[in-house]
């Protein structure tokens, strides 16, 4: 009898434990990824492997960021998109293209086409955990194991009938608080994007995602790889480099 | 025997003129609706199969086989290569006339903080601007002059982007290694086509800058092939084809004649079909109008059938009589029919109807036709052949009508036709 209440006590407390974890609510889970993710700046080289159908195309990139709602890309190779600039404020997307020597500000649905040719549009650039807390409601569905590694798996359902992706299914592995998998629905229940980190590099003691996998399932065998080949946290970018004057710069 | 029933029913016929003639006029004008209908459906046909060929398809088109299949989503990375040596070449085979390279893709086009999504179609501003009808759609401003940075935009695009005639165009797109590109255009013309769907979604701009923002070199999606012959189309393809298999082996080309255009096989069809019913309804309605005017014809004699039939009429004489009777007024009337339909057919094949009066303008510029079917004005096609046998329709119409009354007439006794007086 004393046996039985200690084991039970024992399951108890071991179940209280895990229900401590398992109390995190969806939008806990983000802000932890968040802390994670989240630096004043970051300096990144990052590689894009384009495939679609039997073809891939490479294409190399620098990144500048500060913080969550600045990023300015240049892309170095191949030839024809070599200093082509994205400028990301906030929600607004500015392209510089050195052909025709001209900035293109995105807007409204355009910025759900694909960038530079790749499975990622503008937005999924764009995209921040705070317009996840405000258009999306969230719940946590469970654990679950994906590929060895325990998982909190959430699901988001935008409260806005617009929204490109109406629902979304996040994998986010238990220990690290990095977001793994990510399947993008449609309000149809279409199944739009799916998103798959294949690294993690340590970097100075930070847990970063350094390849992923972007495949847009409305494009025919088409994927696109993210390769960061080097990234550097907290180093000065100057002020100026987020402006539309830069951008015009060679 | 029978000359005397021919004679008796041609004087029998005109016994009555008043009935007589109410019948011929109901037949006449049946036929010519007949005439009239069949040639305006013919007109149709002829004239949206030249459209197509003229704006679309050439006579012979020209393509990669992969672009081919995938035409619907212009797949841009498959073309038709090193055209700078094959065109000549391709030129000079005999029956061609003009060959007219095409550039299709997508573009996002930007003016100030207006996006639009729309499809760019590059073209040699010669000889595509004249032979393809471009030139003659711009309706403000003026056409490509040469290879220069300019573009004729659609009026119902322009409208949208918000531009106008020396605005500034951005156009980007993503080339057939995927690399994005990006060039301003100034714009020369507006044009509009008809086609509302060309009107809202199209631009044109010269082939060479195309074939830059593409970075295809001397590639282009289609060749158009147009021909001094269209109905030598076939054997011109074949050669055509045969003079590419020797110079471009590496190349997976079709050749397409316009009678074996995907397109044209399964629109005119498909329209065929449409207007088979709309013709089976006319025809329904004018048979129905023949038979009951012949039916009432006859039926309105039963008195006087029974009369001759006391006085000793065989009844296989009645039966010849009636039925040459029809044979007079449907024969007399068909043939009239037929030269007023005629007439009205050959005269609109001159001068046209403008369909865009008849169904007003605003309905017009709302349809939202995939294509441009036809023209503002069109013309009717009169065939022999629609004559022939719409005359012989109503002739033919004007005998089953008789049918059933002549038999009934046959097995009638005179006793009861008298009795029945009219009732029938």
């Amino acid at each position: 009898m004393k046996r039985t209440i200690i084991i039970s006590l024992a399951l108890l407390s071991i179940s209280l434990g895990l229900r401590a974890q398992e109390n995190l609510s969806a939008f806990d889970i983000l802000e932890k990824i968040d802390k994670n993710m989240v630096f004043d700046t970051a300096y990144s080289e990052t590689d894009m492997n384009i495939t679609i159908k039997n073809r891939t195309i490479t294409k190399s990139l620098t990144a500048y960021s500060q913080g969550n709602s600045r990023s300015l890309l240049v892309f170095l190779s191949p030839a024809r998109d070599k200093g082509t600039k994205i400028l990301k404020i906030e929600d607004i997307v500015k392209v510089y293209y050195p052909s025709a020597e001209r900035v293109m500000r995105l807007s409204g649905h355009m910025l759900r086409r694909s960038m530079m040719g790749s499975d990622f549009s503008y937005e999924d650039m764009t995209e921040r955990s705070k317009k996840m807390r405000e258009e999306y409601e969230g719940k946590v569905l469970g654990i679950e194991d994906l590929n060895g590694i325990s998982c909190f798996l959430l699901e988001l359902t935008s409260k806005l009938p617009k929204q490109t992706y109406f629902t979304r299914k996040i994998w986010v592995d238990k220990d690290k608080f990095i977001g793994i998998k990510e399947e993008l629905y449609a309000k149809s229940g279409k199944l739009l994007k799916v998103m798959y980190v294949t690294d993690i590099q340590s970097i100075k003691g930070r847990s970063y995602p350094t390849r992923m996998v972007m495949e847009d399932k409305l494009r025919k065998n088409s994927r696109t790889e993210m390769i960061i080949k080097k990234i550097q946290f907290d180093i000065p970018i100057p002020e100026n480099t987020f402006s539309e004057r830069n951008l015009l710069k060679k | 025997m029978t000359t005397n029933i021919f004679g008796f029913a041609w004087k029998n016929i005109w016994r009555n003129k008043r009935r007589t003639l109410f019948t011929l006029v109901a037949i006449a004008f049946g036929i010519m609706s007949v005439v009239f209908a069949k040639s305006y459906i013919a007109g149709v046909m002829t004239s949206s199969t030249e459209a197509i060929i003229k704006t679309q398809i050439g006579h012979i088109k020209i393509a990669n086989e992969e672009f081919l299949r995938l035409e619907r989503i212009m797949p841009k990375e498959h073309m038709v290569t090193e055209l700078d040596r094959l065109k000549t070449g391709m030129e000079n085979i005999p029956g061609v006339e003009t060959l007219v390279e095409r550039i299709r893709f997508n573009v996002l086009l930007n003016h100030e903080d207006i996006n639009e999504a729309a499809l760019v179609i590059g073209i040699e501003p010669q000889p595509a601007g004249d032979i393809m009808g471009i030139k003659k759609s711009v309706i403000e401003g003026s056409y490509l002059k040469d290879d220069s940075l300019s573009l004729v935009i659609g009026k119902q695009l322009a409208e949208k982007l918000k531009v106008g005639v020396d605005d500034e165009l951005l156009l980007v797109t993503t080339d057939i290694n995927y690399s994005t590109y990006a060039l301003p255009f100034k714009i020369v013309g507006l044009s509009e086509t008809g086609d509302s769907g060309a009107d809202k979604h199209q631009l044109y701009i010269p082939l060479t800058k195309a074939r830059e923002m593409m970075d295809c070199g001397f590639g282009a999606h289609e060749v158009l092939v147009y021909v001094k012959n269209p109905e030598l189309a076939i054997e011109t393809a074949a050669q055509i084809s045969s003079y590419l298999a020797k110079e471009a082996p590496n190349q997976p080309l079709k050749v397409v004649p316009w009678q074996q255009n995907e397109f044209i096989k399964s629109f005119i069809p498909m329209i065929d079909t449409v207007y088979d019913k709309i013709l089976g309804i006319i025809f329904l309605i004018v048979a129905l109008v023949i038979l009951n005017t012949m039916l009432m014809t006859v039926m309105e004699r039963y008195h006087e059938i029974g009369v001759i039939k006391a006085m000793g009429f065989k009844n296989s004489e009645i039966f010849s009589l009636i039925m040459a009777e029809a044979f007079y007024i449907g024969t007399i009337g068909s043939l009239l029919g037929g030269i007023m339909g005629g007439t009205l057919a050959a005269i609109v094949e001159k001068t046209g109807i403008d369909i865009t009066k008849m169904m007003g303008e605003e309905i017009w510029n709302k349809l939202d036709m995939p294509i441009p079917m036809f023209g503002r004005i069109l013309y009717t096609d009169l065939t022999l052949e629609n004559l022939i046998g719409s005359i012989l329709f109503g002739i033919m119409v004007a005998l089953l009508a008789v049918l059933y009354p002549a038999f009934k007439s046959m097995k009638m006794k005179p006793v009861e036709a008298f009795r029945s007086e009219l009732k029938v």
